[in-house]
């Protein structure tokens, strides 16, 4: 099978990730918890997703999003899509 | 009309009204005629017995807004099943506060049923049913449809679920009586086939449910549901409906949802809206504040919206929904900063009461009680004690009577408002003490209001230990609080062990403890926050 380049690359989600979570790229480690280590709430937490499925082109489920605790889950969640 | 299954039959005599149904990026995606929607609901009841559903099981919809749970709800009703309508599973990381949440519900509620689509099932972890496809039944044939058997008014219709979405859940149990008194009661001041009613709010919500759903079905006039999420990353979507609505419409939210639009509507979008024929702006849920009025008002004036189009009014599920409300047309008084929440609807009496139970007299502020036909009629799920005294519900929260008008001023329970859900502080006392893990060591919860947010605070008992220790314990609490409901804590300390003030039953006072902690007055061995 044919290995597909991933929409959006992995900077591309961390620059995503800093903009919403106002935090700078380099503590974006991938054992950050999201809504702990960066104080998500549910607006910001909605915008991320949308901005996310407007790069990916498609619509994240919530049961994908619900599986999304660390900043390495969005990362892997990302490289997959 | 005594019950709801009447007034389900009676959406077959209103042609005219619709559902209509809004995408999570506000584009229209669904429709349904009244009359199309009481078929709809007779076959999926049908279609719930055909499974083997038994009347009197719960039925637990985790469903979003939409024409499917609207009819899952009725068609529930119809054949003598209690639905309730569930909480979407939150939206980053919530998969194992929701398998949670889906297993303490199975085990509080033996006989019951969960309703889901695939893939939120198997994450739930128990046994569901998909929702049923009506567009595999066809309407026209009447067998095919449950019949309109008239229920018992003093039986059983549905059940909200308040607090406790982890431990102890906290069921309010609905019968068709108090529905129907509290529908014509709300309803008394309107009229039949006038407006629409533009919602966003979630079914799982009383304000939701009974206030833009059921009030709307009963009046015969159209429902615009939209979906939450739309709301809290586009909010000037809920207002562009609002505008683009021809005729006269009411709408209600509570006082944050007034207060986000001022904040993140940009003027440039505030032109755009025509607000003139938005009738009634109901403010309820959560307290209204007199600022977020004036600053809605002022904001907002560009696009013609009216001051006394504003309708603060009181309420909670214990009572089904209302017991204030207004219709418009006069600006809400305010007394010494308090925003009236109008007077009791029919079939309502408020009394204010001291801590003994004696009644205050007017413009005296004490514990809220209400006496209504609307009464909910005990809590299921777990064994709470009824906050029902001689017929009067003890509502726990704090306000005072002026001229016959409900001024509320703050609340008596220890409850935890975050993001419009309520908690149980109890339910984040057990994480601490789950955390600590030292025999006989208590937690205390409460909520501090910072900018207008309730954040939450965990003082946890424990022996002197180091401040490593300290900092992994303080982060796996933190964690597991993000996992389980989706915010972060503000702040946890630890104190040593016995020093909580308590009851002399054992129990933790958390008023006193908020007051320590406001004070500086906690005897702190590790503080998160400085």
């Amino acid at each position: 099978m044919q290995k597909e380049q991933p929409k959006v690359s992995r900077d591309e989600v961390l620059a995503l990730l800093g903009e919403v979570c106002r935090v700078a790229p380099d503590e974006l480690t991938p054992d950050k918890h999201l809504i702990h280590d960066f104080d998500l709430d549910s607006v910001l937490t909605l915008e991320l997703l949308m901005a996310l499925e407007e790069r990916l082109g498609r619509e994240i489920s919530e049961v994908d999003a619900a599986k999304i605790v660390t900043v390495g889950d969005l990362l892997d969640f990302v490289q997959v899509n | 009309m005594k019950t709801i299954v009447d007034l389900i039959a009676d959406l077959d005599n209103a042609p005219q009204g619709k559902v209509f149904v809004y995408d999570r990026r506000g584009r229209s995606k669904e429709e349904c005629s009244y009359a199309e929607l009481c078929r709809r609901a007779r076959a999926v009841g049908a279609r719930y017995l055909e499974q083997g559903f038994e009347p009197g099981e719960y039925v637990f919809l985790q469903l979003p807004n939409s024409i499917e749970l609207i009819e899952g709800f009725l068609g529930a009703i119809i054949v003598g099943l209690i639905p309730c309508c569930l909480a979407s599973p939150r939206s980053l990381g919530g998969s194992e506060g929701f398998r949670e949440r889906m297993q303490s519900l199975a085990r509080s509620f033996p006989d019951s049923r969960l309703i889901a689509h695939e893939d939120v099932g198997e994450m739930a972890g128990i046994p569901y049913s998909t929702p049923v496809d009506v567009a595999t039944v066809d309407l026209t044939q009447g067998d095919a449809l449950a019949p309109l058997i008239p229920a018992d008014p003093d039986s059983l219709a549905f059940v909200q679920l308040t607090s406790g979405s982890t431990h102890r859940p906290k069921a309010v149990r609905i019968s068709h009586r108090a529905l129907m008194s509290n529908a014509k009661n709300i309803c008394a001041g309107l009229t039949r086939g006038a407006d629409s009613v533009v919602s966003w709010l979630p079914l799982y919500h009383d304000m939701g449910l009974v206030g833009c759903l059921l009030c709307p079905l009963y009046l015969h006039i159209d429902i615009h549901l939209m979906q939450p999420e739309m709301f809290l990353t586009r909010p000037e979507m809920w207002l562009q409906r609002i505008s683009d609505i021809p005729g006269p419409s009411i709408s209600n939210a509570p006082n944050s949802a007034y207060q986000s639009c001022v904040q993140r509507i940009r003027d440039a979008e505030v032109e755009k809206l025509d607000l003139s024929r938005w009738r009634i702006a109901g403010s309820g849920a959560e307290r209204v504040r007199a600022e977020t009025l004036a600053a809605f008002v002022d904001h907002f004036a560009p696009a013609g919206f009216r001051s006394d189009a504003f309708v603060p009014c009181y309420g909670l599920a214990e009572t089904t929904l209302a017991v204030t409300y207004g219709y418009g047309g006069t600006v809400p008084n305010i007394d010494a900063g308090h925003v009236s929440c109008g007077r009791p609807i029919s079939e309502t009496e408020v009394e204010i009461r001291d801590a003994k139970g004696n009644v205050l007299a007017e413009g005296e502020a004490g514990e809220i009680t209400v006496r209504s036909e609307s009464l909910f009629s005990g809590y299921a799920g777990h064994d709470h004690p009824s906050p029902i005294q001689d017929g009067w519900l003890r509502t726990g929260d704090r306000g005072y009577l002026k001229n016959g008008e409900l001024y509320v001023t703050g609340r008596y329970k220890d409850l935890i408002i975050v993001d419009g859900v309520n908690y149980d502080p109890d339910e984040f006392e057990l994480i601490g003490e789950s955390t600590v893990e030292i025999n006989g060591a208590r937690s205390g919860a409460f909520s501090l209001e910072l900018d207008g947010r309730e954040r939450t605070v965990l003082v946890n008992e424990i022996t002197p230990q180091s401040d490593e220790v300290y900092e992994e314990l303080s982060r796996r609490v933190g964690t597991r609080m993000a996992e389980l409901f989706g915010f972060r804590i503000y702040d946890v300390r630890f104190v040593r062990r016995g020093s909580l003030p308590k009851t002399s039953s054992g129990k933790v006072r958390r008023a006193k403890l908020r007051s320590l902690y406001e004070n500086d007055e906690l005897e702190t061995l590790w503080r998160q926050r400085s």
